[in-house]
């Protein structure tokens, strides 16, 4: 029998794509049956979520052209490959 | 997940498209994953362009058998643990370990279930205090978040670039989530003002 504890922590540490589909179907049933950890898995997946969101909004007036011509830059001396210049 | 032929060979050969490709659709990836390293704007920038740097320079070895982003967050993550060498490995425990473990009783039910209704993710203030969340979390441990949520990579690409077992991998998702989910609840967020959508 599944507990409470187990399957926070399996939900929270992605262990669940590792197990077999009757463990999954058993995390599956016991989330049915229990509202904390129903809400505790929705918790998870809107944190990740969120910083998704997050990550994106963050970058909205960001431009990386500056960094990209810099590396550019920086790799005119390395390419293109030597193997098709002179030996 | 592997290369293309095509663009194995382009990287291979150093061709100047496909590098310029290989920048464009990596960079903002790095800098965050950077960023989530936990070094500064200007810091994170340069680690980037040295991680560009040494891919491109010994780019012949590069045999497509896996993404070539897998191949830059290696380089990037290698360069940040070597600066900072005693921050390298997670700690084997952690006081957040202990705050989860409360929460549960002796028969592993809970004791102090999850508060908070709902957390409606189209807020924008939940995600300015998830912000504020993330910077609480230890290096590490935000950077196996973020790569995992934010950059999408595989378990088989964290555990390459983290360079941790699959076991271990699991530790850093699990106490980094449990942080943020503490941590969000903390700031005690009600789903009153849940219509309140940015």
């Amino acid at each position: 029998m599944l507990r409470c504890h187990d399957v926070t922590r399996l939900v929270a540490s992605d262990g669940l794509a590792a197990l077999g589909p009757g463990v999954r179907f058993r995390v599956w049933l016991h989330a049915r049956m229990c509202r904390h950890c129903r809400r505790y898995g929705r918790q998870i997946r809107a944190i990740g979520e969120m910083a998704r969101r997050l990550a994106y909004e963050d970058e909205a007036g960001v431009t990386f052209a500056p960094l990209a011509a810099r590396i550019r830059a920086a790799l005119t001396d390395i390419r293109p490959s030597t193997t098709e210049e002179t030996p | 997940m592997r290369e293309t032929p095509e663009r194995t060979e382009g990287i291979r050969r150093r061709d100047p498209d496909v590098l310029d490709a290989v920048v464009r659709e990596h960079l903002p990836g790095l800098l965050r994953a950077a960023r989530a390293a936990g070094l500064p704007p200007d810091g994170a920038e340069d680690a980037v362009q040295s991680a560009f740097l040494v891919f491109f320079r010994r780019a012949e070895e590069f045999d497509g058998r896996a993404r070539c982003g897998t191949w830059l967050y290696g380089i990037l993550l290698r360069t940040v643990a070597e600066s900072r060498r005693k921050t390298a490995r997670d700690e084997p425990t952690d006081d957040i370990d202990a705050v989860v473990e409360a929460r549960f009783g002796p028969d592993g039910t809970w004791v102090r279930p999850p508060r908070d209704p709902a957390w409606d993710v189209g807020r924008s203030e939940i995600r300015r205090l998830l912000g504020e969340c993330l910077e609480t979390v230890p290096d590490r441990q935000r950077l196996a978040f973020t790569l995992r949520e934010v950059e999408g990579l595989t378990t088989a690409e964290l555990c390459k670039v983290l360079d941790v077992s699959p076991n271990n991998l699991g530790v850093l998702l699990f106490r980094s989530r449990n942080r943020l989910r503490e941590c969000l609840e903390s700031k005690g967020i009600e789903g009153s003002a849940d219509a309140q959508m940015s």
